[in-house]
């Protein structure tokens, strides 16, 4: 992960169309974005990720801030690219979380595209959360952002970001496949003699 | 109260990790994995993201420089978005593989996939869901739905889109392409005047005399200045 002082010397870089301050940035930011989209526009999260960058590539000089604040405003991109997603394919927010399975029950090959598995199947399960809670978790724990920023992404105020996201990681402690994984895996790891 | 006391926790520890993290062994299973370090599936097609990114900033800057006049970035973002997409789909979805091998692809994409995986089996399109073209223009359509392709395998990737999205780039005049990805894109296409053929075939059309470029601008209409192309959602909800 490049520092924040990176991270800025490549926004400016990016903000004059070089290759290598947009490369410093996607990598940086693109799986989060990527993971973000995948509970949110389910399938169409690569297609939608590709016109999250391109408009903030379009509108970079409109931004002016510290990398800690793109990060925030890329996720507002994001977003609202999602939704646009979803009413394009006729669907509402409050239907967002059910597009995602990457379950046994769908066996379509869009859910191998995440190469780690572990990483699908944790996705599905936040993805399984209410919509609400669902963009809370990816906010604050994959896209890194602070609970102001959160609020400031998803247009609600802070103490129900802050509520949806505890909200969301008690009902993912509490879900069976979650215990159940974590069960195996402690097995496995005992019998391994790790 | 226990809900009193996580909300309190994790507005005390806001800047940090959050409070539950660490509570439970199978939440903190579940979260590690949600923040990963990212697969070499997610960062697959970085060059050629990264190209379009670049491309799509000089473009967008010169459309807002108030002596330019603005380009109309619309279209050419759409083919782009369309064709990058449709490259990571067509080489990494094995649905979309499936969907090829029994030749149910619209016809365009169909083709595509018939060019880089006739090896594996892919059908060329159906004859009669081909697009009509003029025979002086376009070579017939392989007729032989399981012949092995005469050319070398084209490297996997969204690199083809890639290469053209570069070469179009180059071609108006802007960022020269790698010679590398200029050397393999040459090889893709069967030769260098093939290669607005074979890109046009992707999806990017390539014609070096698109009226969109920045060439010419003493020539181009003057539009309103710093007009945006299209409207965005940064500032807030729709």
């Amino acid at each position: 992960m490049p520092t924040d002082d990176e991270l800025a010397d490549a926004l400016i870089a990016a903000r004059d169309g070089d290759e290598r301050g947009f490369a410093v940035l996607w990598r940086a930011l693109h799986p989060a974005v990527l993971r973000y989209l995948r509970v949110l526009a389910g399938n169409a999260a690569e297609d939608v990720a590709s016109e999250t960058w391109l408009q903030a590539a379009r509108d970079l000089d409109r931004f002016t801030g510290s990398p800690v604040a793109f990060r925030a405003w890329l996720f507002h991109i994001a977003r609202h690219r999602g939704i646009d997603e979803l009413r394009r394919a006729g669907r509402r927010l409050e239907d967002a979380a059910e597009t995602v399975d990457v379950g046994a029950a769908v066996p379509d090959a869009a859910a191998e595209v995440i190469e780690g598995t572990e990483t699908a199947w944790a996705l599905s399960r936040v993805a399984a959360l209410p919509v609400d809670q669902a963009e809370a978790v990816m906010l604050r724990v994959v896209a890194g952002l602070d609970v102001a920023a959160t609020a400031r992404v998803l247009g609600k105020g802070r103490g129900a970001v802050r509520i949806a996201t505890m909200r969301g990681l008690r009902r993912l402690a509490a879900d069976p496949q979650v215990r159940g994984r974590a069960e195996q895996i402690l097995r496995h790891e005992a019998t391994e003699g790790v | 109260m226990r809900l009193r006391d996580a909300l309190r926790a994790i507005r005390d520890r806001r800047s940090g990790r959050l409070d539950l993290d660490r509570a439970d062994p199978a939440l903190n299973h579940l979260l590690d994995a949600v923040r990963a370090p990212a697969s070499p599936t997610e960062l697959s097609g970085e060059q050629a993201m990264v190209a379009a990114l670049a491309a799509e900033r000089r473009r967008a800057a010169a459309a807002t420089r108030p002596d330019i006049p603005a380009v109309p970035a619309r279209r050419s973002t759409r083919r782009l978005v369309v064709t990058v997409v449709a490259a990571v789909a067509v080489l990494s979805v094995s649905g979309t593989a499936v969907a090829a091998r029994t030749g149910n692809l619209p016809t365009g994409v169909q083709q595509g996939a018939h060019r880089l995986f006739s090896g594996l089996g892919v059908p060329a399109p159906t004859p009669s869901r081909a697009p009509t073209r003029t025979p002086s223009s376009a070579p017939a359509p392989s007729p032989t739905p399981r012949a092995t392709s005469p050319r070398t395998p084209v490297p996997l990737g969204p690199a083809q889109a890639g290469w053209c999205a570069a070469w179009q780039t180059a071609d108006a005049g802007g960022h020269p392409m790698n010679g590398r990805d200029r050397r393999d894109l040459i090889a893709a296409a069967g030769g260098e005047e093939n290669i607005e053929r074979y890109c046009a075939r992707q999806g990017v059309t390539t014609s070096p005399a698109d009226p969109t470029g920045t060439t010419h601008p003493g020539n181009a209409p003057k539009t309103k200045k710093s007009k945006k192309p299209r409207p965005t959602h940064t500032g807030g909800k729709k």
